[in-house]
């Protein structure tokens, strides 16, 4: 069984419309920018997981309803919860409507005000599709669910309790009441040994000899002093884990040092050892496992070595949370009678983990929830390197729009497979990134990527202001990015977005405004400067401008390429020149004189568009340099005498994702 | 009833599986062994969302299952999920026609099931027509059959009107459906046609409840027979049916002891019997035996439980004359014999029971003329007489119902909707306001009805309770005008209205009162010489397989050691009443007791 979808409303940021989110088999991320609503959905998803019941740790309060612009509460707040491979024993939210393996559920929630003028949040449930019929706690027994928050406390989570996860693995692991007695019989024996031992015999001589002194042989009561109850919850509720680090310190001042030295070198184990300039760290543990000899004294130097642990507070954040993830995953790996659904609710899992621990978090949850089909994950997040491992399908982009809140599937996307499997090559870490802005400029190549923020913020929209990601598509597949932009609901897109791309004219041969590849720098250009001004745009470009119609996209063509646009503007020529001439400073020097020979300013753009074409390999470096010529005219903070003048079609581009919304 | 070792027979029906039907005869510890059969299943059961469905007729019986399930267990014991306890009919609604009736209604509504529905002024103009053609009496009799028809009783309806589908019967019916009401007499007819329809739903019904036991099987209806078969075609494991065809009295409910009857000879199913008596002694066994169907041609039950060897046989008390001029003596006479038998005389080991109602001319068709003020007069007798808790109900209900809105409009649950209102806690406290002002319940009932209209004017504004005006008072709070049969009727008190049972030193009730019940002594009284009721040429000569003589063979099997008839002595000679099996008395007059 797996939850399919979520609808919320009216709680907390979602209002009346409400949101959907759409899960899948596996591990799902929920994402989006701040104060979007992701923790509100997880909140949702427990609140509608556990209401009824009674293990919980999160009600519905007052507070949840959601509040509208004019600060208007809502009345009631509904969580319809829809799910998938749904037994069909599960009869209280099992849907016989074809497939018939379909279920749901729903709750609503209302406040009432009691005589006493107390406000009270109550609420309805009922399973199926019609309000009325029952919903027990019962059958929500099938489903178990944990959460590993935000502002989490793995280290508390972690530590001994009757009710940490390390207790619930232990109850899960063992069914069999005979083990269970044989662990307590255990423990009776070590309390009996315990107790034995002189010195705790004193303390409960002490303590007795006290107590009757106070009582007076009024009560004649006995004390016993041991350890734990010697139950098994005691043993559960005591278990705790540690961390024991593979490479132990051995000081050069301590006489075992040369001994591990010599006998590794004799035994060719040199790999298990580190020296330093203090001594040397030895892998104990491989060590004592190759089986190598050691005398009784070294065996229990190592040990000790060995026993010598981190406790939980002395681990990293980060480490902690891995742990507690671990231990969850292993509980809910094993397989328990009437549990059809573990759902692993994480909030940020990113948080305090580097990103290629992120990469292997990320694995490790695909890889339990493909081994068990009863285990599906949900995290929120804000980290591209997840986002990027994640299949688009699997994604829930929460955002602001028009102040509320919204929820955009990606399954929803109107892509097909070959876009789904483009997109998820492409979608690399920095890509990503483009889910968590609120503007988009998808580009072609990586002079646009170089120089576009700088002309942002010539024009005063600085992207890093207006959270606007420059996607490089590298190439011109625009198409899968457009599409995943809009669902097929004709809903608003998430973002601003705008393509820039070049028209490409002039490069059909059966046309008449052919130019030819071999064209330089320096060859004749008559007649050119006609062609490119009246050359008719690609199909390439025609069909990008179609998909971009469609998808509520600006498109920003460059008449031909950027560079041409670019030298159209007669202050640019000299950067652009100059540029040019830190990479080429022969040829350059060149280019520089045939421009002045032109008075054209069309002539004096072709020249440098067919220099560049022919060393299309150095556009890279050569728009670097251009980029630093421009910043260091933005960062001067002085009025610059000839400012580098932004093409319009990329000052349309730019208005376009930096637009404040009320325009 | 206390069995330390179970016969044979018992240890058959608890070692059977598959589709097994059990014929258990009167004081076989039928309740004992059901209860057993469920605790088997439960304590190593292993399916955590997959349990056994232990359904009965009554309230009364399932209840009964339960708590012979937990004088069995240690305290704290409860059958609780996946298990589930109940009657047939809640089973119905709850897992079958409330859960998915919206894939048969024609509005996908989810059915509201009621037993009685308030005419609007259209719906009434087409009840009156089928009234005058003489079909029902009331328009809510028809109900939906299986086959998608209309039945009136138990017949399907016909009428003289060409196109069936104008019939206003049918007009109304299909208002109703689209509406989303559904009869409490048409749910299991719904319900079948559902799952003929929706394999999947029967199958995810046989999947929930694999193991379905149904307790007074006899009593099943035939729509709700076919409910079973329906479950049982789409993959049951075991499906156990245990009853007593000679004990199948509730054909007023539209149980039909045929399809009981049907399953014990059908080749699929495994018929098992219990003949052995743990309640009545031998003399009784052979004396009623008589009066059953089931043993007709078989030796009577034998009787292995504390009573026997009683060696009492039954007495025929034989009066002259009016019943209500002798009354009084035929039961001291039964009393004066518990004396001599050294019973106790309390309600719990004596009773006097008759064919119908305890008290003279209180039935009177069509009397309460709203549901609201039958459910007053119910909540009336409840507080004064009954569980409060009861009169809580019912109150709350006819409040409801005049105050706020339509019962059949509740969408979750009362509480519910009328926290959508108000606080429940307010609503509670104008609940009781009106249960503290309830007129006596032995008010003769014209009184009482006057009172009644009172107090509800008074009290309703004073706790701001605005009626609906179609609610109002004067026509909520009605009874029948006259009445030519009983034209006193209404200076009959409220209490004799409503008593079904009563206890005064010994137990007064009609023989549906005393099911399943054990006294030590019974006495069945027999009020007329003819007429379409219980009278001693029926009783001696009429069919067995009647259910009149099914309603006297339950009474006859419910005393240990003494059964009493006592019927007008209006007969030449006697059949069943042989004087091997009973001992003759007669009476006439005060005082005057004649031995034959």
């Amino acid at each position: 069984m797996y939850l399919r979808k979520i609808s919320i409303k009216n709680f907390r940021v979602f209002g009346e419309k409400g949101v959907d989110l759409v899960f899948h088999k596996g591990v799902n991320a929920i994402i989006g920018e701040n104060n979007a609503g992701k923790s509100a959905v997880i909140d949702a998803i427990r609140i509608a997981f556990t209401t009824l019941t009674y293990n919980k740790n999160i009600y519905f309060t007052q507070s949840d309803f959601h509040v509208d612009h004019r600060g208007i509460k809502a009345e009631t707040a509904q969580i319809d919860v829809y799910l998938e491979d749904v037994p069909k024993e599960l009869i209280e939210i099992w849907n016989p409507e074809p497939p018939s393996s379909t279920g749901e559920f729903h709750l609503q929630f209302y406040s009432i005000t009691t005589p006493s003028g107390e406000d009270k949040v109550k609420y309805k449930v009922w399973g199926g599709k019609k309000e009325g019929n029952s919903l027990s706690a019962d059958t929500l027994e099938a489903i178990n669910i944990a959460f590993l928050g935000a502002l989490r406390d793995a280290e508390n989570e972690m530590r001994p309790s009757r009710t940490s996860q390390l207790a619930k693995l232990l109850n899960t692991v063992i069914k069999d009441e005979q083990v269970k007695e044989a662990l307590v019989a255990e423990l009776q024996k070590a309390n009996k040994s315990v107790i034995d031992m002189d010195p705790v015999k004193n303390i409960s001589k002490i303590v007795n000899s006290n107590l009757s002194d106070i009582e007076q042989e009024v009560l004649k009561q006995q004390v016993n002093i041991g350890l734990v109850d010697p139950k098994f919850d005691s043993i559960a509720s005591s278990l705790k884990s540690w961390i024991t680090p593979k490479w132990c310190f051995i000081s050069k001042d301590v006489p075992k040092h040369d001994e591990v030295i010599r006998l590794c070198r004799e035994y060719g184990c040199s790999k298990l050892y580190e020296e330093t300039n203090d001594g040397i760290y030895l892998d104990c543990k491989s060590f004592l496992e190759t089986g190598i000899e050691v005398s009784q004294d070294m065996s229990v130097f190592l040990e000790s070595l060995i026993n010598h642990t981190f406790e939980l507070y002395q681990n990293g954040l980060g480490y902690n949370n891995l742990l507690f993830m671990a231990v969850v995953l292993g509980d809910m790996s094993w397989e328990k009678k009437g549990v059809y659904l573990n759902l692993f609710l994480i909030e940020e899992p990113e948080a305090h983990l580097h990103p290629q621990l992120q990469r292997l978090v990320h694995g490790f949850f695909e890889r339990k929830c493909k081994e068990s089909a009863s285990i599906q994950a949900i995290y929120t997040s804000h980290s591209p390197t997840l986002v990027s491992r994640i299949g688009i399908n699997s994604i829930n982009l929460l955002y602001e729009d028009s102040h509320s809140a919204h929820c955009y599937p990606l399954t929803n996307a109107s892509l097909d497979d070959a876009d789904l499997l483009y997109l998820e090559k492409y979608l690399d870490v920095t890509k990503s990134q483009m889910f968590f802005a609120k503007g988009i400029v998808f580009v072609e190549g990586i002079s646009e990527a170089i120089l576009l923020p700088e002309m942002a913020k010539i024009l005063e929209r600085p992207f890093d202001k207006y959270a606007v990601e420059v996607v490089n598509v590298n190439g011109t597949s625009f198409a899968p990015f457009a599409k995943l932009l809009k669902s097929p609901t004709g809903m608003k897109s998430f973002v601003k977005a705008a393509v820039i791309t070049d028209d490409d004219r002039c490069v059909d041969k059966s046309k008449s405004d052919y130019i030819g590849k071999d064209i330089d720098y320096d060859d004749d250009i008559a007649g050119l400067s006609e062609k490119l001004e009246y050359g008719s745009p690609s199909e390439r470009y025609k069909r990008i401008k179609d998909i971009c119609a469609q998808n509520n996209i600006t498109l920003c063509g460059a008449k031909k390429t950027l560079e041409y646009e670019l030298a159209l503007h007669e202050d640019n020529i000299s950067y652009i020149v100059e540029a040019i001439k830190s990479e080429f400073p022969t040829a350059g020097s060149r280019l520089e004189e045939k421009i002045a020979g032109e008075s054209d300013i069309k002539n004096k753009a072709l020249r440098i568009w067919l220099f560049i074409r022919a060393r299309d390999k150095s556009k890279g470096q050569i728009a670097q340099a251009l980029c630093r010529i421009i910043k260091g005219q933005n960062d001067s903070g002085e009025t610059v005498n000839k400012p580098f003048c932004v093409p319009d079609y990329i000052t349309e581009a730019i208005y376009a994702v930096t637009r404040p919304q009320e325009e | 009833m206390t069995i330390h070792e179970l016969t044979c027979q018992q240890k058959d029906f608890l070692s059977a599986s598959g589709k097994v039907v059990l014929c258990a005869c009167p004081g076989s510890g039928k309740t004992y062994v059901v209860a057993n059969k469920l605790l088997n299943y439960v304590q190593r059961w292993d399916r955590p969302h997959q349990g056994v469905a232990v359904l009965s007729f009554t309230n009364v019986a399932s209840q009964e299952v339960e708590r012979q399930v937990k004088e069995q267990m240690p305290n704290g014991f409860e059958i609780t999920y996946p298990h589930y306890v109940g009657t047939l009919d809640s089973f119905i609604n709850r897992f079958i026609l409330s859960r998915f009736g919206h894939l048969i209604m024609p509005g996908f509504q989810r059915p509201k099931i009621t037993v009685r529905y308030r005419y609007n002024e259209g719906e009434f103009q087409w009840m009156r027509d089928c009234h005058v053609s003489g079909c029902v009496q009331n328009i809510h009799e028809f109900r939906w059959g299986i086959d998608g028809k209309l039945y009136g009783s138990r017949q399907p309806r016909e009428c003289k009107a060409s196109n069936s589908k104008n019939l206003p019967c049918y007009r109304y019916k299909t208002l109703l459906m689209k509406k989303g009401v559904v009869f409490q007499s048409e749910a299991a007819a719904l319900a079948c046609r559902l799952l003929a329809e929706f394999g999947q739903v029967s199958e995810a019904i046989a999947t929930r409840f694999p193991i379905i036991l149904l307790d007074e099987a006899q009593d099943t209806s035939f729509e709700q027979m076919a409910v079973i078969d329906k479950i049982c075609e789409n993959g049951v494991e075991s499906v156990f049916l245990v009853g007593d065809p000679d004990q199948a009295i509730y054909e007023w409910r539209d149980a039909d002891p045929e399809c009981f009857v049907a399953k014990m000879h059908h080749h699929e199913w495994n018929t098992l019997f219990l003949t052995r008596n743990f309640r009545s002694s031998q003399l009784i066994c052979n004396a009623t035996k008589a009066f059953s169907k089931t043993i007709e041609n078989k030796s009577p039950n034998v009787a292995e439980g504390e009573y026997a060897k009683y060696e009492q046989k039954p007495v025929l008390l034989l009066y002259d004359g009016e019943f209500d001029d002798i009354r009084e003596n035929v039961i001291q006479r039964f009393l004066d014999l518990c004396g001599e038998h050294k019973i106790d005389i309390t309600p719990e080991h004596v009773a006097i029971v008759t064919r119908s109602r305890i008290h003279k001319d209180t039935n009177i068709e069509g009397l309460w003329k709203s549901n609201e003020v039958y459910w007053f007069a119910l909540a009336t007798y409840e507080w004064y007489l009954g569980s409060r808790k009861r009169a809580y109900e019912l109150c709350e209900k006819a409040l409801y119902s005049m105050c706020i809105g339509d019962l059949l409009g509740i969408s979750v649950s009362i509480d519910a909707d009328i926290e959508l209102k108000m606080p429940y806690e307010l609503w509670r406290s104008k609940v009781i306001a009106v249960l503290t002002s309830l007129p006596d319940v032995t008010l003769p009932l014209g009184t009482w009805v006057d009172k009644m209209k009172e107090t509800l004017s008074k009290i309703l504004p004073d706790q701001q309770l605005d009626v609906r005006s179609d609610c109002t008072i004067d026509r909520v709070i009605r009874i029948k005008r006259s009445d030519t049969r009983v034209p006193e009727f209404k200076k009959i008190p409220l209490n004799r209205f409503i008593e079904k049972k009563c206890c005064f030193d010994y137990t007064l009730s009609s023989v549906h009162g005393i099911k399943g019940e054990t006294y030590d002594a019974l006495l069945l009284l027999v009020e007329h010489c003819s007429g379409r009721t219980l009278n001693p040429k029926f009783l001696d000569t009429g069919k067995l397989d009647d259910e009149l003589m099914r309603i006297a063979y339950v009474a006859m099997t419910r005393p240990r050691k003494l059964l009493v008839v006592a019927m007008p002595d209006c007969l030449e000679e006697y059949n069943r009443f042989t004087e091997e099996n009973w001992q003759f008395e007669k009476i006439s007059g005060r005082d005057l007791v004649e031995k034959v």
